[in-house]
């Protein structure tokens, strides 16, 4: 490529000296990019990153259709960079470099994303079903507005039963927001309140007891591992989720409020949440539900007579909401979950309950659609509707229309109620009103994070 | 494709330079060029390759039409087709769903509005034809008899997404006899690594934190760090976008093409008529040259030709009333200036000059940042003591810290280092040359450092595309 035999040959030492000094960059400079080209060409491609607990890209179907319209390439791009040869230790290198570029706050506390978008709640545009959050965007939040007109949610624009989504937080929809990492760390969403949140849940809750009038029906908001773990020199950074809490507590009409933030609040030296996964734990989820069977008066198992059950090595869906800051990676936990004694058949449903299926509640490692998501043990995701025969031969049948929150929530009720249908509130292509009257339901638990009418994409 | 992509650098480049090199007669390189550049521009998008080889064809023939004809009527009616179909072309594309909007906004009308996907690069390769026909209707230079010659000047790929704007003239002689030579080869691999670091090492970086603050709930930052955001937002543009030039003409010169320069350290301007001097030169001279010599309003009016420009400036960069509103802005203090005069500008102390051009730079990228004017309104506000969220928060003390390093290391970046670094066997008087081996092989293994990591960063990387790849 190069012509340079026929540039001026050099008359003398200085230019000779120049001549040899470019020969040497470029030389130099080709050698390594060759090198590197080779190990990106012929390096071993990996197919699961098992930091980040999810599927990596795969490569494209080619078909002519798919390529005119830009799909194919798109998808080889994006397999080309998912599957870079080494990822791992790449990814470890930028979160090193991430670490040096600054200097340590108080020993290494770091703050990555967003502060919510809040719309304002007079803005027409803005407003929709709590069941309809917008998808166009999932990085951008929004809150959803009270109207009163709405019955209880349906819905949602879900993926088609067996597609799977690989981005990172497909499972549960997407949760975004500022994420603290503490030194030790410990991860969490910092917690930004929005005028009209709470009231809007609260007015999902109350249209839901008019509906159905002759329902229990019961609101409990878990608070998130910011209320009970963000040191108190950085309460300035996340709003109070107990007034969060405390605010649509107040606005329930006939709706009965569990207060789960104290039942946390009582245990918070046990691991009640996790410190690498934005979830609180099974045991966490116990003691919420210990506060809820008492209020419903049902019957309520002790904790010692579960199975548990550990799976090690747990690094949750926080070290990628962190931007993969190492002092997450390098503090595994252990996943711990309590399985109920007793045989529950679990059947679960296609989001417009067609297709029943049995398959246990609890899932095999093996068996995870994201491969280190031990969070997903519980349904193995969000978009199946489950019915689960309970144990209690009490009459009561539960239904517990949840985000992610209330996949650890249910198991510790399967023997407190005849029958356990858990239903996504976002993640669902029913009638609710007419399931709840056809299935003989007498207790709704709304289990929604707060979270939930904060980045309504959750 | 992106230039700061795994994909890009180290499987497309690779191999469009090996078949480049294979082959030896120019025309088959030129060939090599235009199917690697078609692919480039097709990825992703294979059908924005249509417009563009239709674009390719008309323009041709309106080149030719200027030549060939003879009467200054008939060049006149060719040059107006041509301008005709280009800005309309941009204007249908771009501008259409915006302007319907606004129309639809203003008259209460609902009239559909045309939700046409941005087309990448169509500003920048529009605007390379425009200044072809015009210039071969000026006489400035030969139409091109070849299609496909005229078709390389268009799509060659280095410059086809994002710039610089660079004119037929500058490239005309090169695309039927150039060699690449040594030094055009060690000097624009070298041009090449420093874009890419600019880019992928400080700009993408940059990003995460100007995300973090301004791209999230802007009504609720602090005084603090709203100025916090949108400083490190003018830095991360100007790495994100020079970076990008810098890449093109690295590959170019790989090439044996010679671009102009797009950028000369623009933050070290004294005042915002220099600014521009220095900042996207080729869209600054390209309106100098085509725009300001046209008399819309007489010749004496100087200023409303200037206000003219600089509405045509902020449109350019896309169909928002911030971009509206930006031109707009620079258009003033541009105006503002020259009611001044240069020698009384020049009277006024250099430190007051310098805070003057970065308060309005700084306040000038946060009118660009913010398309939804709800946003940009309380951005203004939020600059100011009417913020009530207070002076300074928790959120940008740490995130200061944890970005220390980058800030100083991006602010220092702004000036010429290479530059300075160049002339240092000069400062030594060396005469042995040896501290200019000693600079020249630093030289390389800061390259070769800079590549590394470039690499290693672009594994998280590519999602960030280059911020002028939609405009």
């Amino acid at each position: 490529m190069l012509n340079d035999n026929k540039e001026k040959l050099p008359n003398n030492e200085n230019e000779k000296r120049e001549r040899r000094l470019m020969i040497a960059n470029a030389a130099a400079l080709t050698i390594v990019f060759a090198a590197i080209a080779l190990f990106m060409t012929f390096g071993k491609r990996p197919n699961v990153s098992y930091e980040e607990n999810r599927n990596l890209e795969k490569p494209p179907v080619f078909t002519w259709e798919e390529y005119w319209k830009g799909n194919v390439t798109e998808q080889f791009g994006k397999y080309y960079n998912d599957t870079v040869p080494l990822r791992s230790t790449w990814k470890l290198v930028i979160s090193e470099f991430r670490g040096h570029l600054g200097i340590k706050y108080d020993g290494g506390v770091t703050i990555v994303g967003k502060l919510p978008v809040i719309d304002e709640p007079d803005d027409p545009k803005n407003t929709s079903t709590p069941n309809a959050p917008d998808n166009s965007n999932p990085n951008i939040p929004a809150v959803v507005i009270p109207k009163p007109e709405n019955s209880i949610p349906a819905v949602v624009i879900p993926p088609k039963p067996g597609e799977q989504n690989n981005s990172p937080n497909s499972q549960y929809g997407e949760v975004s927001g500022r994420v603290m990492v503490l030194n030790d760390g410990r991860a969490f969403l910092l917690f930004k309140d929005a005028d009209g949140a709470a009231e809007f849940g609260a007015g999902v809750m109350n249209s839901a007891k008019e509906q159905l009038p002759d329902l229990n029906v019961y609101s409990l908001i878990p608070p998130t591992a910011v209320s009970f773990y963000l040191p108190e020199k950085y309460a300035e950074l996340s709003d109070s989720e107990r007034a969060y809490i405390d605010r649509s507590n107040a606005l329930m009409k006939n709706v009965t409020a569990i207060d789960a933030y104290s039942a946390l609040e009582a245990h918070t030296s046990e691991d009640i949440y996790f410190k690498t996964d934005h979830h609180w734990t099974q045991l966490g989820a116990y003691y919420a539900a210990e506060e809820f069977a008492e209020a419903a008066g049902v019957p309520f198992d002790e904790l010692s007579q579960y199975e548990r059950r550990e799976i090690p090595n747990f690094v949750g869906k926080m070290y990628a909401m962190s931007e993969y800051d190492a002092k997450v990676k390098d503090n595994p936990e252990t996943f711990v979950y309590y399985v109920p004694r007793g045989e529950h058949s679990a059947v679960y449903y296609d989001r417009d309950l067609q297709n029943p299926r049995e398959h246990s509640y609890f899932y095999g490692q093996d068996e995870l659609i994201e491969p280190t998501d031990f969070y997903l043990t519980y349904m193995n995701s969000n978009w199946e509707i489950v019915h689960i025969s309970g144990g209690a031969q009490n009459g009561r049948k539960l239904m517990i229309l949840k985000n992610s929150y209330g996949n650890a929530l249910a198991p510790n009720l399967f023997n407190s109620f005849e029958d356990v249908w858990v239903v996504d509130i976002n993640w669902n292509d029913i009638d609710l009103t007419e399931f709840a009257k056809q299935n003989g339901i007498t207790d709704l638990l709304y289990c929604v994070s707060t979270f939930q009418y904060i980045n309504a994409n959750e | 494709m992106i230039f700061s992509s795994l994909i890009f650098t180290y499987a497309f480049l690779p191999l469009c330079l090996i078949l480049y090199g294979l082959i030896k007669p120019l025309k088959g390189k030129n060939a090599v060029l235009i199917i690697c550049s078609l692919f480039f521009y097709a990825w992703g998008e294979p059908v924005r390759v249509g417009l563009l080889l239709i674009s390719s064809v008309v323009n041709y023939f309106v080149g030719i039409g200027i030549g060939g004809l003879k009467t200054e009527k008939g060049k006149k009616a060719a040059i107006s087709a041509g301008l005709v179909f280009n800005i309309g072309m941009i204007a249908v594309i771009k501008y259409s769903g915006f302007l319907m909007t606004n129309v639809n906004a203003a008259f209460k009308s609902a009239l559909p509005v045309p939700e046409i996907a941005p087309l990448a690069g169509i500003s920048f390769y529009t605007f390379q034809i425009i200044s072809y026909i015009v210039d071969c209707y000026w006489g400035k230079v030969e139409p091109q008899k070849s299609f496909f010659k005229l078709l390389l000047y268009i799509s060659l790929f280095p410059q086809l997404i994002a710039g610089p704007i660079v004119r037929y003239s500058t490239i005309a002689e090169e695309i039927d006899n150039r060699r690449t030579t040594l030094r055009d080869y060690s000097e624009g691999f070298t041009r090449f690594v420093v874009g890419l670091a600019k880019k992928v090492i400080l700009a993408d970086q940059l990003h995460r934190v100007v995300d973090d603050f301004l791209g999230g709930n802007v009504g609720a930052l602090t005084i603090g760090g709203t100025w916090y955001g949108v400083i490190l937002y003018s830095l991360y543009i100007y790495f994100d976008f020079s970076g990008y030039s810098d890449m093109a003409i690295g590959i170019g010169r790989i090439f044996g093409f010679h671009f102009n320069e797009n950028f000369d350290h623009p933050y070290l301007c004294k005042d915002i008529t220099e600014f521009w001097q220095r900042w996207h030169i080729s869209l600054g001279s390209f309106f100098r040259d085509y725009l300001l010599p046209v008399t819309f309003f007489g010749r004496r009016n100087k200023y409303l030709s200037l206000a003219l420009v600089w509405l045509c400036t902020g449109i350019w960069h896309g169909a928002s009333w911030n971009y509206v509103i930006w031109g707009v802005y620079y258009g003033l203090f541009i105006v503002l200036e020259e009611l001044i005069g240069k020698k009384r500008m020049k009277k006024i102390p250099l430190v007051i000059r310098h805070i003057y051009s970065k308060l309005v730079i700084i306040i000038g990228f946060g009118i660009f940042y913010f398309e939804d004017v709800k946003k940009l309104g309380l951005f203004f506000r939020n600059l100011t003591p009417a913020n009530p969220n207070g002076w300074l928060g928790l959120s940008e003390k740490i995130s200061v810290c944890n970005n220390l390093f980058l800030i100083i290391i991006a602010i220092v970046c702004t000036f010429p280092l290479i530059k300075w670094f160049g002339k240092l066997p000069e400062k030594f008087k060396s005469k042995s040359g040896g501290a200019k081996t000693v600079v020249s092989i630093a030289g390389t293994a800061v390259s070769i450092c800079l590549l590394v990591l470039s690499s290693i960063l672009m594994v998280d990387a590519t999602t960030q595309a280059f911020l002028y790849w939609h405009f």
